[in-house]
């Protein structure tokens, strides 16, 4: 595992820790220039920054020296936050360009050291075929050309820290196979993609690659490949299944206990022959309009086993009635009353408990 | 250990007060050098610029407004990744006690 110096010591809250790479290392001359670009790996070459002793050892343990698949979390929902894919060039470790395949984002002359667009400004359509700009070797103008880049963030979940990795790969194939699975599991989970766990993975692809004689030739490359883990696909399926049946009818519907009526006049036990009670004269009774008047029944004054039951919810009036009726003075049925948050039917029942 | 870059003392002044460590941004040290003199009166007309850190093997510079960018976009990533991801590391963020919390704010 060849390190990375000073990565953290930059005092980020959300720190980059390491790289994923796909390539062992290039072979450089004693002048610092490279002599061979690493060969492609069957395996991730996964280079930390020297001071994450801890985080080494833990990833050694748990990954070995070569390691086929990571466990990864995406740190954010948003894909552009966590993934992203630009055509670069580069020139003595230095960005020199940066297109989104139809214009540039970004550019330098290489001759003057002029930047030519930043951000986008001046509007500049990129073209594959020419070069972005040019170095010197023995000689030679040399043209630079952009290549597809792509960086994926992830989080190692066994390392329990909110620090990342960035994933690299220069692989057009890599590419579009990550957006596409990426795309793939926003949808399916309506745009949450942080914190489902995943596993990065490097598999065999027959691909079409370019010889040196100009033609093409399928060759074996190990190709990344996002997938969610098998025990949250088991999870999502079983609960999709859940949500596509129908509502089951047979279940009882819930009940609302029944109330009494509160404040209206009726015969608790209604028996409707027994008119013992119903006055024979006409006028001038309570109930009975008179001139056009009504006149209102006297609760206290009727019979008791005609007398409105207790209503359940105790209004003003009932409370303090029910104060009166207990023997307890207005400054008790008061603190009662407060208590019970001013809830009058809350004050009554507990005074009912405590005086039944 | 970081490279050590001479220059004018105009240039070194501007990157000293506007630039960091490319690799640790950490702050950057400008001596005199004595490599250039004027040759009237003799005084210093280089100066030798490179990182503070003696263990940093920095061998350039970036913008101190760049650092300042990165270092609140991080900042703000990090709350982000919390919400997302706290629960499911099983990291808690450390409550100190108030009094404590008063104190370290200067009350």
């Amino acid at each position: 595992m060849s390190p990375i110096k000073g990565l953290t010591d930059r005092n980020l809250a959300f720190p980059e820790i390491g790289q994923v790479r796909k390539g062992a290392k290039k072979t450089v001359d004693a002048n610092g220039r490279t002599t061979a670009i690493g060969k492609d790996l069957q395996y991730f070459r996964v280079d930390f920054d020297e001071r994450e002793v801890e985080a080494i050892k833990k990833f050694t343990e748990i990954y070995h020296e070569k390691p086929t698949m990571l466990n990864i979390l995406l740190p954010f929902n948003e894909i552009d936050r966590c993934w992203d894919a630009y055509l670069e060039a580069y020139t003595a470790g230095r960005l020199v360009a940066r297109s989104d395949g139809e214009r540039f984002l970004y550019k330098v002359n290489t001759k003057t050291g002029e930047v030519e667009v930043v951000n986008g400004q001046p509007d500049l359509l990129y073209d594959p075929n020419v070069a972005v700009g040019t170095y010197t070797s023995k000689d030679k103008e040399v043209g630079i050309y952009c290549r597809p880049v792509g960086r994926l963030r992830v989080v190692i979940p066994e390392l329990k820290r909110l620090a990342y990795l960035t994933v690299l790969t220069t692989s057009k194939h890599d590419i579009m196979n990550i957006s596409s699975q990426l795309a793939a599991i926003a949808q399916m989970t309506n745009g949450k993609i942080s914190g489902i766990p995943l596993i990065l993975k490097r598999t065999p692809h027959e691909i079409s690659t370019p010889m040196p004689d100009g033609k093409r030739a399928r060759r074996e490359k190990w190709l990344l490949s996002i997938e969610a883990s098998p025990e949250w696909v088991e999870r999502q399926i079983t609960s999709m299944q859940l949500l596509s049946y129908p509502a089951i009818d047979s279940m009882p519907l819930a009940e609302l206990p029944t109330g009494a009526i509160k404040n209206v006049d009726y015969a608790p036990d209604g028996d409707e022959d027994d008119d013992s009670d119903i006055p024979s004269n006409f006028g001038n009774e309570e109930g009975e309009p008179v001139d056009g008047r009504f006149v209102e029944a006297d609760q206290d004054k009727l019979p008791l086993e005609q007398k409105q039951p207790d209503p359940v919810i105790y209004t003003s009036k009932a409370y303090w009635a029910l104060v009166t009726a207990k023997g307890m003075t207005p400054l008790d049925g008061q603190e009662a009353l407060t208590k019970a948050g001013n809830d009058y039917d809350a004050a009554a029942h507990e005074i009912n408990k405590i005086k039944p | 250990m970081a490279a050590r870059f001479i220059m004018t003392d105009r240039t070194a002044t501007i990157i000293h007060n506007h630039y960091v460590c490319n690799i640790c941004w950490g702050p950057l040290t400008l001596e005199e050098s004595d490599t250039i003199r004027d040759p009237g009166d003799g005084r210093f007309l280089a100066s030798v610029i490179y990182c503070s850190n003696p263990n940093c093997t920095g061998s350039g510079f970036v913008t101190k407004r760049y650092t300042e960018r990165r270092c609140e976009q991080s900042g703000a990533e990090y709350e982000d990744v919390y919400k997302n991801l706290a629960e499911i590391l099983g990291l808690k963020r450390e409550l100190i006690p108030i009094e404590q919390a008063l104190k370290e704010l200067g009350f």
